[in-house]
């Protein structure tokens, strides 16, 4: 029988047990970074065996020459403002769901049900619901609000905040999770305390509540910039990026793979993943300086 | 006593103030359920009443499977189900073993080069996936992927850093003391990972297992950009096929799709209640 000493059954079980992780991580993750900077700065059509290296050139025409490229993230801005509101509301949602309400359950769950359901599938519903004499049409005839329906998808005007209560309705539940489960870090006597010495509900939140869970909100309003800077999903399964709809996620990948140009797409990539890390650095800091950690 | 203090607190600001907070959450559940509700109830419409009336009409007959049977008949529905299964499965079974095991040596283990593999993985983390989808890509071209349900695999397995982090982030908060002791009565480390931390770490798996099961069978960029075929792809794309072919005097037919994609995810949603809700806030604040 075979004893290995101590050592070498170390090092064996070090090397076993990460050598299939870091094959991983190298082959679809690290490696296929660093071929995007590459790629970036090259004209590579994605089939030629060639790639001509072009410098920063691709870099010069998105921000300098073709305007139209940069165009599309000025629709993350709906998202995010449409992210703060989510917020607002998933905070307001779970303070109240928190106070164990009869039903509080029942609400939650329904609340947070769109978020575990088929990204295609909700898509292809909210398509539908929002149509001329759709769903979202026929229920406000139905309350007495015909007068007030819209073109929902089809009115450019009022299609990119369409998009964002469709996004709006599928990830608020998540966000209610979450601030949900800071809020149960409080500790119930500190509101019973405040209730004997008559201290209004909002009283009650502003003191109490706030401070406990203003750094899950920090962080959320983070990783909401971060979301609506990808946005793809929704607005692709719903409008097919009409009616000036398109994402930046949606151009890039569209550049990529319907129009070939792969050099600028990866250099289009390259921007956006900037402005992501820029936003993480920007949260560190802050964070940091807020000593939560 | 207890009734007496219920009465005290239920003033009439009180009740006014639950009464308000009862029609806004009221409000906004029937906003979340309307939109279900209505594809629901169109998926066992005729044509005819698709046509002619309201959305909100009910069905005449709900008993009328017809749109159902046409959606299983003229769709590859098994196939995309199966593919969704034989993903999920294979790629669950993968992150466990493969996360375990790195956490393990992770967390337990100090040897050169452990830190530069950590900071790997902080650095990969912050990398958003759909950005290099253009050049990774490229890599699943050269390696014959695309097309093949394994591309999915490899990517919901091997570009899982989440998982791995959730772990470590578990692993860490578990003693030591017992896989030390077992080491002095002479287990081998392969033992110890095997017979005590795996079992240890059933809360993280259970975690990861609901996270990840949920993402997988809901997510349409990976199945879309490798997977474009249904033959090999996951119930996304099959939704996705069918609603490209369908016209709108087809929609009904499209509804009984999405409910039968929908149905399950639905009713493991209610029966599993507790436990995706506790795992979501798990891994969702460390995520």
């Amino acid at each position: 029988m075979f004893t290995a000493t101590a050592q070498t059954q170390r090092r064996l079980v070090i090397i076993g047990f990460l050598v299939v992780p870091l094959m991983l991580l190298t082959v679809f993750s690290l490696y296929p970074f660093a071929q995007l900077v590459w790629f970036s700065l090259t004209d590579w059509d994605g089939i030629s065996p060639e790639k001509t290296f072009v410098g920063l050139a691709n870099y010069e025409r998105i921000f300098f020459e073709d305007q139209e490229l940069l165009r599309p993230l000025i629709n993350s801005l709906y998202y995010f403002i449409g992210s703060l509101m989510q917020l607002a509301l998933a905070t307001y949602f779970a303070v109240i769901l928190n106070r164990g309400l009869p039903g509080s359950n029942v609400y939650r769950m329904l609340l947070f049900m769109p978020f575990v359901l088929n990204s295609v599938a909700v898509s292809i519903i909210f398509r539908d619901f929002l149509q001329i004499e759709g769903g979202l049409d026929a229920l406000m005839v139905m309350i007495g609000l015909g007068a007030f329906t819209r073109e929902w998808v089809q009115d450019p005007e009022i299609v990119k905040w369409s998009l964002v209560f469709a996004s709006v309705w599928r990830y608020l539940g998540f966000q209610l999770l979450i601030t949900y489960g800071a809020l149960q870090a409080v500790p119930q006597d500190q509101y019973e305390a405040a209730r004997i010495e008559g201290a209004s509900e909002w009283q009650q939140f502003r003191f109490i509540t706030f401070p406990t869970i203003a750094p899950i909100l920090g962080l959320q309003i983070i990783l909401s910039t971060v979301g609506s800077l990808e946005v793809f999903d929704v607005p692709f399964l719903i409008t097919g990026g009409a009616n000036g709809t398109k994402t930046f996620i949606m151009a890039t990948l569209q550049e990529a793979f319907e129009f070939r140009r792969v050099g600028l797409a990866a250099a289009m990539a390259v921007i956006l993943l900037c402005f992501v890390m820029l936003v993480m650095v920007i949260q560190r800091a802050v964070f940091d300086r807020g000593g939560t950690k | 006593m207890n009734m007496a203090k219920r009465m005290r607190r239920l003033t009439p600001r009180k009740v006014f103030w639950n009464a308000v907070h009862y029609a806004v959450l009221t409000f906004a559940s029937i906003l979340v359920v309307a939109p279900l509700l209505i594809a629901f109830i169109s998926s066992f419409k005729t044509p005819l009443e698709m046509l002619r009336g309201e959305k909100t009409d009910l069905p005449a007959d709900w008993g009328n499977l017809q749109n159902y049977t046409d959606f299983l008949e003229g769709q590859p529905v098994g196939v995309a189900f199966y593919n969704t299964l034989f993903v999920i499965v294979v790629s669950l079974f993968i992150v466990t073993m493969v996360g375990t095991m790195a956490a393990y040596v992770i967390d337990r283990f100090r040897f050169p080069g452990r830190r530069l593999i950590l900071l790997l993985y902080v650095i990969v983390m912050a990398v958003p996936a759909i950005t290099t989808q253009v050049s990774l890509y490229q890599v699943m071209l050269s390696l014959g992927l695309v097309n093949s349900k394994w591309a999915l695999i490899v990517l919901y397995s091997g570009a899982d850093i989440v998982s791995l982090y959730i772990f470590i982030v578990f692993l860490g908060s578990i003693s030591r003391e017992i896989d030390e002791s077992a080491r002095i009565e002479g287990a081998s480390y392969f033992q110890i990972y095997w017979k005590i931390i795996l079992p240890l770490m059933t809360p993280a798996i259970s975690t990861v297992v609901i996270l990840r099961t949920i993402h997988m069978y809901n997510d349409f960029i990976l199945p879309y950009l490798y997977t474009p075929r249904v033959e090999q792809s996951t119930v996304s794309m099959l939704l996705f096929k069918a609603s490209d072919m369908m016209s709108s005097n087809t929609e009904a037919i499209l509804m009984a799709g999405i409910v039968i994609v929908i149905a399950p995810t639905l009713i493991a949603f209610f029966a599993l209640q507790k436990q995706i809700v506790s795992g979501m806030m798990r891994g969702a604040v460390k995520g």
